[in-house]
């Protein structure tokens, strides 16, 4: 290197600069921390049945024609999709904000009385989810940061309907949002979306009360229940353990063995 | 410095560095401290010859005018700069002792694209500091040398299919559309009841006399400064930054679609700075960054502390690339005639704008980034926080910490 590496920067002291590190490192810990506090201990090696009107994906056949509309629908991206989904267990394991979307829209596409489960239809039977996480959503914060292009694109059709930056953070239901081959999110007549404060909140706030679409409504310190969340331009959120609200993650195709796709019957948009 | 050192009046800002107005003369002493080629684009009678015509006084005998015709050759040329013998067959001995010997430091072309070709090309040569001749290249006389050409050719002139347009991109660093930037009402009020003579004044001196040794002192000082990392990190986002595009969800760069730029961005990165605006070169970059630097000397001079001055370093790289960059054939000029009635100046505050926004909401992670390097170990965490046209300072910072650790 033929210059130095520097101690401060744009006009932050070296203890700020030690600050902006540890704030990211802890930001990640803490969201690692569920997973060392014992939740993963929790997940059942047998899958739990359908919980009335919360289910799983319990059917091969029905997750074999999961995989094949899938892997037409989204041919260009079956790493992203059919390759991170296994029936294992009795149940369809796997579940990112793509797939989930995608699994939504295949139930639309067969008329199926189940739908992908809203967040508020999660929050409905906690206990049902408890050891898997469940994508519901997507965070909208800002145009900016991670995940811009596809913000900018779900942005462009709000700023349709009137709805401005000034109405950030939006959180939409993947129930309802249409993907298209380029992995862009697009409005659908059954889309729900609304500003939801609390994906603004310090990362980690604890809450227990929900608002009616499901996410937290105001901080409660004694409570177990964490959100957390970041400053990506587009976010996942997903329930992780039955518990916390996770909307500040910019990885939208991750997925692993803990990942079960929720399917509610369709009562709420 | 002030509106007027010679003949030129002109106190319209070009722009504001901590608190301090910069006037023309100060662009054009911008230049010269940065050794930085400047060419002055204007309408006929615009003052721009005048201007030029008064940087030479700074250098009293050591500065040359030429005047750009069609029909000059390169052995008229030669012959200006005492260098006739060139043409008689000499050897290569006798011609560096030849070109050595030529002391002038700033050559002034009025006209520049009245002249042929091969006279530009050895007039670029020696803005830079050589001639060409049969291949060779043999340096002139010491190490300074800069060139301020003037030419009045029109909005078309940075378009690539245009020869002078390519080599004015190519060799001249700075370009300033002196119409852009007339005097002001109050000016011409001045110049007018002082003078009715319409022709460009060559007797007046300048008022602070031969500034040649302060001129070459400040150069040294300039170009041996150390460049604040700040500004590194924008220079870098100006040629990186500005290089990245999404299309339809996949990644590439304008460098890379080549002609298919800007037409084939569609969606959401039609309305941003995507379809707007090109990256940097390197060798851009490296003028944004010399003028800055003598941008930052001049505020010194008018009297800015130079804690001010640190902390002004992202507008000081800005209007760097404001004048570096707008006529340097790096923007979509439908988007600047559809989007900012053809104001190349507004298309840039545009980029500048968004500029910010980035790199503010990259200040926290850049920190971050820094204080990993110094530990020496990588943290992924920290490097996801650099994607999309910020994913160079993941690249950078990724390498520096492996080279950190190695310490």
């Amino acid at each position: 290197m033929t210059f130095k590496i520097p101690k401060t920067f744009a006009g932050k002291t070296e203890e700020e600069m030690e600050k902006s590190y540890y704030k990211i490192i802890n930001e990640v810990e803490k969201s690692e921390g569920i997973k060392t506090s014992g939740l993963e201990n929790k997940v059942e090696p047998v899958i739990l049945p359908s919980s009335g009107n919360l289910r799983f994906v319990i059917d091969e056949n029905e997750y074999k024609e999961i995989v094949k509309y899938l892997d037409k629908t989204f041919s260009k991206h079956k790493n992203n999709f059919s390759k991170n989904l296994k029936f294992e267990d009795n149940a369809m394991k796997g579940s990112s904000t793509y797939i989930a979307t995608g699994v939504d829209m295949y139930l639309k596409s067969i008329n199926s009385e189940y739908r992908l489960a809203t967040q508020l239809d999660l929050e409905q039977n906690l206990n049902f989810t408890t050891g898997t996480y469940n994508d519901s959503g997507l965070a909208l914060r800002n145009l900016t940061e991670a995940n811009e292009a596809q913000a900018v694109y779900l942005f462009n059709q709000l700023k349709q309907k009137g709805i401005s930056e000034k109405d950030f953070p939006i959180w939409f239901n993947l129930r309802g949002l249409n993907l298209d081959n380029n992995l862009n999110f697009n409005l659908t007549d059954e889309t729900f979306y609304s500003t939801a404060e609390c994906l603004n909140w310090e990362n980690g706030t604890h809450f227990s009360k929900i608002n009616n679409f499901g996410l937290p409504k105001e901080e409660d310190k004694f409570s177990t229940r964490q959100i957390w969340t970041s400053n990506n331009a587009l976010s996942r959120g997903y329930l992780y353990g039955g518990s916390y609200l996770v909307s500040g993650s910019s990885n939208l195709s991750g997925s692993n063995g803990d990942g079960r796709v929720v399917l509610a019957k369709a009562l709420r948009a | 410095m002030k509106e007027s050192k010679g003949v030129y009046l002109n106190s319209t800002e070009l722009m504001n560095l901590a608190g301090q107005p910069f006037y023309m003369n100060d662009f054009v002493d911008a230049c010269l401290y940065g050794r930085l080629n400047l060419f002055l684009q204007g309408d006929t009678g615009s003052g721009k010859t005048q201007l030029a015509k008064d940087a030479m006084n700074y250098f009293s005998n050591k500065s040359m005018f030429i005047l750009g015709r069609n029909d000059m050759d390169t052995r008229e040329l030669f012959q200006q700069i005492n260098l006739e013998k060139l043409r008689t067959g000499i050897s290569s001995q006798e011609l560096k002792e030849l070109t050595n010997k030529i002391n002038t430091k700033l050559f002034v072309v009025d006209e520049l694209p009245n002249c042929v070709p091969a006279v530009r090309a050895q007039l670029f040569n020696l803005f830079d500091g050589f001639i060409e001749l049969n291949g060779q290249f043999y340096p002139i006389g010491e190490s300074y040398s800069v060139g301020i050409a003037t030419g009045n050719i029109g909005q078309k002139f940075t378009e690539s299919s245009n020869d002078l347009g390519r080599a004015l991109k190519d060799r001249m660093h700075v370009t300033i559309d002196t119409d852009y930037f007339k005097p002001t009402v109050w000016d011409t009020f001045n110049i007018l009841s002082n003078n009715t003579n319409p022709r460009v004044d060559f007797t007046k001196p300048s008022e602070n006399g031969n500034l040649e040794n302060k001129i070459l002192t400040t150069h040294n000082e300039i170009a041996s400064t150390e460049i604040s990392f700040e500004k590194l990190v924008l220079a870098n986002y100006l040629i990186h930054g500005l290089d990245y595009v999404n299309i339809e969800g996949k990644e590439t760069t304008k460098t890379k679609m080549k002609d298919a730029w800007p037409n084939a961005i569609t969606n959401h990165g039609k309305g941003s700075d995507e379809s707007l605006i090109l990256p940097v070169s390197p060798r851009a970059a490296k003028s944004i960054l010399r003028l800055s630097q003598a941008f930052d000397y001049i505020a010194k001079e008018k009297g800015v502390s130079e804690k001010e001055i640190q902390d002004a370093y992202f507008n000081s790289i800005m209007q760097a690339f404001k004048f570096v960059g707008a006529y340097s054939g790096i923007l979509n000029d439908l988007a600047v005639r559809e989007n900012y009635a053809n104001d190349k100046y507004s298309a840039l505050d545009a980029v500048i704008q968004t500029t910010k926004t980035q790199y503010e909401s990259h200040i926290e992670n850049i920190s971050a980034g820094l204080q990993m390097i110094n530990t020496g170990k990588k943290s992924k965490k920290v490097l996801d926080k650099f994607n999309g046209r910020w994913g160079f300072m993941r690249n950078f910072i990724e390498k520096a910490t492996e080279q950190e650790a190695k310490k």
